[in-house]
C-alpha cells in the first residue's frame, strides 16, 4: 500500500516539477499527433470527397424503360429507394418534327433540376423554360422554324429562349419542361438520369435497390465517368496515405531521437533512485507512468489540434466539411504512446548494467 | 582561424555531427519524396481524368456572312494530322475523326452508320501518331475483335446487335447485297449502341464523301481553367497574348488547333473540360498543403536536432567566450557548421528521397517518377534555408548564455 503511494507520490511530483522538460517532451509527442491526425483523417476522408468532386460530372446511371415509359408507380418506387443525397432527373424525349419537316430530338425536363445537375452548362438568355443547343438553335434559324409538331401537336419556340452551350450531344437537342412535353405531346417519362452519391461499392449497391424496386427499368452506368472516378480515387488515396506514412515516420523518429536523449540526460535521478535500493523494474514503472500520462495528454491535444487542421484542409480545397473516422482516433493513440515507450525504455536499457556510483561521480 | 574552428569541430565531433546530419537527412527525405509526389499527382490525375474521354471537340467552322453549304462538311481528314504541328502538340493525346451517315440492311430498315479510326497509325510529317477511339474513348468495350482500320469489318452496337441476334464472326447483310463481317459488338452507354461503327475509310466510301470528317474529338492534357484562362485572346495584345498561348489551357489547345487546320472550330466538352479542371484544382491544392505539412515536419526534425546538438556544447561555448569570442563569431562558427552540415545531408536527403519516391510512383501509379536533377540546388537551397531555420533560436540562446554560470555547473 506504501508502495503504491509513494509511486503516486514520484510520478506527480515528478510531473509536475520538472515542468520546462515535460512540457518539451509534451510538445513533440503533440506534433506527432497533430500530424499524424491530420493527415490521416483527411485520407480516410479523401475517397468520399473525391466522390463528391466527380457527382460535377452529372449523371453516373441511365434508368430506360423495358416498355414504352415509366408508369406514375414506377417514380414513385425509385424515389423511396433513393438517398437524399442522390439527383434524379426525369426525362420524356420525343424525336419530333419541326414545321419545316426537320427532325428534332425533344427533351422533357424539370429545368431548374436539369441545369443543377449538369453544372457545366453555359447557358446565356432570359427564358429558362425553353432551352435550345446551340447547334439545334442555328439550325432552327437558318430553316425559319418557329414550332415543334409531334403527333398532331403543336408546341411553338418563343422568339426569347436561352441557348445552351456544352460541346456535347445536348447541342442538338431542344429542352422543354417536362410538364408541357407530358401534358401537350402525351409523352410519359420514358428515362431517368440518376447522379447517386457515394462510392463505387455504395453505387452498385443502390443499383440493385433500384432494379429490385423498379423491376421495368434497365440501368446502365456511365461507364466513363465510373472508371475515371475509380482510377483517381484509387490513386489520390494511395499517393495520400504514403506520404502520410513517411512523413509520420519521419516525425516519430524526430521525436524518437529528441525524447530518449531527454531520458538519457536524466540519468543523475536514475542512479539515486538505484542507489537509494529502488529495482530495475520499479524504475521502468516509474518511468513509463510518466511517458505514459504525457503521451496520452499529447495524442488528445496532438488530436484535436490535427481534426482542426484537416477540417481548415478540407475547406479551404473541397469546400465541404471533413466527416470523422473513427479509426483515426485509436492509431494516433496507439502510435504515439508506442514512439514514446520505445523512446524511453530503450535508454532505460542502455542504463540499466551500469553502475550507480560511476553515474554519480561524473562520468 | 574560422575554418580551423570548422575543421576541428567536425573532426573531433564525429558522432554528434554524424546524428545531426542524419536527422537533416531525414528531414530532407520526407521533402523530396513529397515533393517529388506532389509534383507527379496533377499530371498522373490529368492522364487518369483522360479515361473520362475527348474534352475538345473539333466541327466545321459555321460561315457567319452565309447560310452554310448544304452539302456537307468543311473538315478534312488530310488536315487533321496538322494537329500535331501546334505548340502544345504533345499535350494532344489522341483524336478520333468522326463521320455520321446511315445504311439500309436488308430488313429494309436503315441504321446509323459512324465511321472513325480504332487504332490508326498516322503520318503527321515526322512521326507516326496511333490514335482512334482506344485513345479518346477508353471506356469502350468490345466483345470480339477491335477491326483494323484499313479493313471492310465493322463493330455492332450491343442494342443493335441484340435486336438482330447478331454475335461476334457473323456477317451483316445490307439491301445492296454487300456483307460486312462484324468484327466485335460494341458496348459504349453512348447512340453508339444503336450504331454500326466502321472505319473511316470505307464509311467515306459508302457515303460518297471522300476524306469528309463530320466532327473530330480530341483527348488533350490541359491546365485548369482559371481566371486569365478565360479572357477572350482577341482582346488580348503582345505579351499578353503570348503569355496565354504559352499555357496549356483548354481554350488555348482549342484555339491552336483552330490556326492550324483549316476550317475548323474547336470548343470545350464542357461536362469533360469543365468538371476535370475544378477537380485537377482541388486535388492539387490538397497535396500542395500537404507537401507544406512536409516542409514543417522537416524542420521541426532539424531543429530539433540541432538544437540539442548545440545545447550539449554550453561548455566550449563558454569557453569561447571566456576566450574572448565575439557572439558574431560564435554565431558565425555555429551557422557555418550547419551550412556544411545542410549540404551534406541534403544530398543524402535527395538521394534517398529520390529512391523512395520512385518506389511510391511504381506502388501507386506503376509508372516510375523520374528523378529530376533539376532539382538538387533547390533541394540543398531548402536544407541549408530548413537547417539554419531550426538552430535559428538553439544558435541565439547559445550566445546569451553566462559563460561563468556554464563554466562553473561542471
Amino acid at each position: 500500500m506504501a508502495g503504491k503511494d509513494m509511486y503516486r507520490v514520484l510520478l506527480v511530483r515528478s510531473l509536475l516539477l520538472r515542468k520546462g522538460s515535460n512540457l518539451a517532451a509534451v510538445t513533440a509527442l503533440a506534433m506527432l499527433a497533430t500530424v499524424s491526425s491530420a493527415l490521416l483523417t483527411l485520407s480516410f476522408d479523401l475517397s468520399a470527397k473525391l466522390s463528391q468532386e466527380f457527382r460535377r460530372f452529372g449523371a453516373n446511371v441511365i434508368l430506360t424503360p423495358k416498355g414504352a415509359s415509366f408508369s406514375v408507380d414506377d417514380l414513385v418506387a425509385l424515389r423511396k429507394v433513393l438517398s437524399p443525397a442522390d439527383a434524379e432527373s426525369d426525362e420524356s424525349r420525343v424525336v419530333a418534327r419541326t414545321n419545316s419537316g426537320q427532325p428534332v430530338l425533344v427533351v422533357g425536363v424539370n429545368l431548374q433540376q436539369a441545369e443543377r445537375m449538369n453544372p457545366w452548362w453555359r447557358l446565356s438568355g432570359a427564358n429558362r423554360d425553353v432551352v435550345i443547343g446551340a447547334e439545334e438553335d442555328r439550325r432552327l434559324a437558318e430553316n425559319g422554324d418557329t414550332a415543334i409538331i409531334f403527333k398532331g401537336k403543336t408546341i411553338s419556340i418563343p422568339a426569347v429562349h436561352t441557348v445552351l452551350h456544352s460541346g456535347g450531344p445536348e447541342e442538338k437537342q431542344v429542352f422543354l419542361q417536362l410538364t408541357d412535353v407530358e401534358n401537350t405531346f402525351a409523352q410519359p417519362v420514358n428515362r431517368v438520369e440518376l447522379s447517386l452519391s457515394g462510392q463505387a461499392p455504395e453505387i452498385i449497391a443502390e443499383l440493385q435497390r433500384i432494379l429490385s424496386a423498379v423491376p421495368s427499368a434497365n440501368a446502365q452506368p456511365v461507364q466513363q465517368i465510373m472508371e475515371a472516378e475509380a482510377g483517381v480515387v484509387g490513386r489520390g488515396l494511395h499517393a495520400l496515405l504514403y506520404t502520410t506514412l513517411i512523413i509520420a515516420f519521419a516525425v516519430a523518429l524526430g521525436v524518437l531521437a529528441t525524447l530518449s536523449s531527454s531520458i538519457l540526460d536524466r540519468r543523475r535521478d536514475f542512479a539515486v533512485m538505484k542507489a537509494l535500493g529502488s529495482t530495475q523494474g520499479r524504475l521502468i514503472s516509474i518511468f513509463l507512468g510518466e511517458t505514459t500520462a504525457m503521451a496520452l495528454l499529447a495524442a488528445l491535444i496532438g488530436y484535436v489540434n490535427g481534426l482542426g487542421i484537416a477540417e481548415w484542409i478540407s475547406r479551404s480545397n473541397f469546400h465541404s466539411s471533413l466527416d470523422l473516422h473513427w479509426l483515426a482516433l485509436p492509431i494516433v493513440l496507439v502510435g504515439t504512446l508506442a514512439v514514446a515507450m520505445v523512446s524511453s525504455v530503450v535508454p532505460l536499457m542502455r542504463l540499466q548494467g551500469i553502475e550507480p556510483a560511476l553515474i554519480l561521480k561524473g562520468e | 582561424m574560422l575554418l580551423r574552428l570548422l575543421y576541428q569541430s567536425f573532426h573531433r565531433q564525429q558522432r554528434r555531427k554524424l546524428l545531426a546530419c542524419a536527422a537533416i537527412s531525414l528531414g530532407l527525405t520526407v521533402l523530396t519524396a513529397t515533393v517529388a509526389v506532389n509534383n507527379d499527382i496533377g499530371d498522373r490525375m490529368n492522364l487518369e481524368l483522360r479515361s473520362l474521354g475527348a474534352n475538345l471537340v473539333v466541327r466545321p467552322a459555321v460561315e457567319t456572312s452565309g447560310p452554310a453549304a448544304s452539302d456537307g462538311p468543311v473538315l478534312r481528314e488530310s488536315n487533321l494530322p496538322k494537329m500535331k504541328h501546334i505548340f502544345w502538340a504533345h499535350n494532344i493525346l489522341g483524336y478520333a475523326p468522326v463521320l455520321f451517315s446511315t445504311t439500309t440492311l436488308s430488313n429494309g430498315k436503315a441504321e446509323p452508320l459512324i465511321g472513325t479510326y480504332f487504332q490508326k497509325p498516322v503520318n503527321t510529317g515526322d512521326a507516326i501518331f496511333i490514335t482512334g477511339v482506344s485513345k479518346t474513348n477508353p471506356w469502350w468495350r468490345v466483345k470480339g475483335n477491335w477491326p483494323a482500320d484499313d479493313s471492310d469489318h465493322v463493330l455492332v452496337g450491343a442494342d443493335l446487335a441484340t435486336s438482330l441476334n447478331l454475335a461476334p464472326g457473323q456477317s451483316l447483310r445490307l439491301q445492296n447485297g454487300t456483307e460486312l463481317h462484324v468484327d466485335g459488338i460494341l458496348s459504349t452507354g453512348g447512340d453508339e449502341d444503336h450504331a454500326i461503327v466502321a472505319p473511316l475509310a470505307m464509311v467515306q466510301r459508302i457515303a460518297h464523301r471522300p476524306d469528309a470528317v463530320d466532327q473530330v474529338f480530341v483527348s488533350a492534357l490541359t491546365k485548369p481553367e482559371d481566371d486569365f484562362a478565360r479572357r477572350d485572346p482577341r482582346t488580348m495584345s503582345g505579351p499578353v497574348l503570348e503569355r496565354w498561348m504559352c499555357s496549356p489551357y483548354a481554350n488555348t489547345i482549342a484555339r491552336q488547333i483552330d490556326l492550324a487546320v483549316p476550317g475548323a472550330s474547336t470548343q470545350q466538352v464542357r461536362r469533360v473540360a469543365q468538371s476535370e479542371g475544378i477537380l485537377l484544382r482541388d486535388v492539387d491544392g490538397l497535396f500542395l498543403m500537404v507537401t507544406i505539412a512536409a516542409l514543417l515536419t522537416a524542420m521541426l526534425a532539424v531543429g530539433a536536432a540541432m538544437s540539442a546538438a548545440i545545447m550539449e556544447r554550453q561548455q566550449e561555448i563558454g569557453i569561447m567566450r571566456s576566450l574572448g569570442a565575439t557572439n558574431s563569431a560564435i554565431a558565425l562558427l555555429f551557422a557555418l557548421e550547419a551550412i556544411v552540415l545542410a549540404l551534406i545531408g541534403g544530398g543524402i536527403g535527395f538521394a534517398t528521397g529520390s529512391l523512395l519516391s520512385q518506389q511510391l510512383g511504381m506502388s501507386v501509379f506503376q509508372t516510375v517518377i523520374t528523378p529530376r536533377p533539376l532539382l538538387i540546388p533547390f533541394v540543398l537551397l531548402a536544407s541549408v534555408a530548413v537547417t539554419l531555420a531550426g538552430s535559428w533560436s538553439a544558435i541565439r540562446r547559445a550566445v546569451r548564455f553566462d559563460p561563468a554560470a556554464v563554466l562553473r555547473s561542471h
